[in-house]
């Protein structure tokens, strides 16, 4: 089974896989990880039995393992793991394949995500309920307390910001109405439906100030994609999309005094580091895929990366001619994980992946060469940023 | 402010929870402090540096640092409840349930203090809950 490795300094997406995506049942989220990858290695011009290394992600409350491997018969492999970083994961997984390849520690690593939270005939709302706590354990306390979900979570994260800098659910709205514009242009968007300031000012409250508009959709599916050394790449039928440099941040907040959170993220650090290692500069990127699962994601780490001062995000996002099909900024243009399709961080990847390719179709930034992919997972917790070349 | 609802579960009170829980039946919120006088989350097991941390019973004041209106009571006349994180004045953030007489506006660094309810059901055991009201 023993392959040649061989050390190589250059690593490139070479393969990109997505299944059906949303509202699509009568798959457990392994075979829609074994579809993705399927499709990612037929895009590769690559067999299972080329991959050594693959690593694996899944939604919450689902599990995706090395059965996989097993079913797609891909054979002996040197690398394996299944990682959870939360929405920072599919960020993570490229850097430890990158990391990989580049030691030559293996030739080939499919990355892959995959989810099923959604059951026929119930609501989005279902996929994430959370379970009665009980009393007098820590869990009861917070679900007493109110702190009764995800949602509320950031709720309270973005609730702070606009206590400390002014920010506006207004300006939320314009991330939203932006990113739904973009998704228009995109056939795997879940919704493409016109969006409007006042759509968005009267959808319905989740949690307090956050509003249906501001949240993420929800979908069943799997991304994939095949890594391997850029010169092998080069030599697949598909346009190499070269993995520059990445970084992460887990900031482990205290929770203590004066605690930055809901102003400051983990992408303050692994934004300006990813591009150091890179060698880019942040006027130098081309299209910019952020981790969106609600609007107030995408407002704090544009905040983050620098784009524009700490605090003045809201204002930022909120000037005509900012965002949207031929604004300044080409800011999460599939429509994002708000309006496009729900695979945490294969969803911002895999837009990346298909601008730097030149395959974007109605949604297609010209001369789209280098592009920035943030990851973000828990409440705030986990960070990934990856800087990504297209070879074309 | 004393008309909470409280959804009723299952009490269990497991081990390393009952100091805590048995300091809120006599009015005092437990966090954990270091021998420098610096206050933990009564969860935290060593600080920073590794320092062991002891139990000490604060009276749960602090400041809201952010607060997010809970659905139940978005269209009721009553006191409203809030999801709110609370700096205490010790030092440590609190997520915990803030509840405000009708018609009192909640801002950043609103002061409260903490208070105490019990949650349970006819048929289990009740279990003392903290919550924040106006200073």
């Amino acid at each position: 089974v023993a392959r040649p490795l061989t050390p190589s300094t250059g690593v490139a997406i070479a393969g990109l896989g997505i299944t059906e995506l949303g509202r699509v049942y009568g798959a457990s989220a392994a075979e829609f990880a074994e579809r993705a990858i399927g499709l990612a290695l037929d895009d590769a011009g690559l067999r299972p039995h080329d991959v050594d290394g693959l690593l694996v992600s899944s939604g919450l409350k689902t599990k995706v393992d090395a059965g996989v491997a097993a079913r797609l018969n891909m054979g002996e492999l040197s690398l394996f793991a299944e990682v959870n970083a939360f929405g920072a994961s599919a960020g993570v997984m490229v850097q430890m394949a990158a990391h990989a390849l580049r030691a030559g520690e293996a030739n080939v690593v499919v990355c892959v995500f995959a989810d099923a939270p959604l059951r026929e005939g119930t609501r989005s709302a279902d996929a994430y309920r959370p379970r009665a706590a009980e009393l007098g354990s820590w869990s009861g306390l917070s679900a007493l307390s109110g702190m009764d979900s995800v949602n509320r979570m950031y709720a309270l994260a973005a609730r702070r910001h606009m206590g400390y800098f002014g920010t506006t659910a207004e300006q939320l709205g314009a991330i939203a109405v932006a990113q739904r514009t973009w998704a228009q242009r995109n056939p795997l968007a879940q919704m493409n439906a016109p969006m409007t300031l006042d759509d968005h000012a009267s959808s319905r409250m989740i949690a307090d100030p956050l509003r249906l508009l501001d949240c993420c959709v929800v979908s069943n599916g799997a991304v994939a994609v095949v890594l391997t050394t850029l010169d092998r790449a080069r030599d697949l039928p598909r346009v190499p999309v070269s993995v520059l440099a990445g970084a992460q941040a887990h900031p482990g907040r205290g929770m203590r005094r004066n605690d930055d959170f809901g102003l400051v993220t983990g992408a303050a650090t692994s934004g300006p580091e990813a591009l150091r290692r890179a060698g880019i500069a942040l006027e130098d990127i081309d299209v910019v895929e952020l981790y969106d699962c609600y609007t107030f994601t995408v407002l704090v780490t544009l905040e983050d990366y620098g784009f524009c001062a700490k605090g003045e995000g809201g204002a930022f996002v909120s000037e005509p001619g900012r965002l949207g099909p031929g604004g300044r900024l080409n800011l999460n243009t599939g429509g994002g994980q708000l309006s496009g399709y729900y695979m945490w961080g294969m969803t911002p990847l895999s837009e990346a992946v298909i601008q730097l390719r030149g395959d974007g179709g109605a949604r297609q930034v010209a001369d789209a060469e280098l592009a920035l992919v943030s990851g973000n997972g828990g409440v705030l917790d986990h960070h990934s940023t990856l800087v990504l070349q297209g070879d074309r | 402010v004393t008309e909470v609802t409280w959804t009723p579960v299952q009490a269990l009170r497991p081990g390393r929870a009952s100091p805590f829980f048995d300091a809120l039946e006599r009015g005092a919120l437990l966090l954990s402090t270091n021998q420098l006088g610096e206050f933990f989350d009564p969860r935290d097991v060593v600080d920073p540096q590794g320092r062991g941390l002891v139990p000490a019973d604060t009276t749960g004041g602090g400041r809201v640092e952010s607060w997010s209106l809970l659905d139940e009571d978005r269209h009721a006349d009553g006191p409203r409840s809030y999801a709110a994180i609370i700096q205490l004045d010790e030092g440590p953030w609190w997520w915990g349930r803030l509840v405000v007489p009708h018609g009192v506006e909640v801002s950043l660094h609103f002061r409260v203090r903490m208070a105490v309810a019990h949650a349970g059901a006819s048929d289990v055991p009740s279990a003392p809950v903290p919550y924040w009201v106006p200073e």
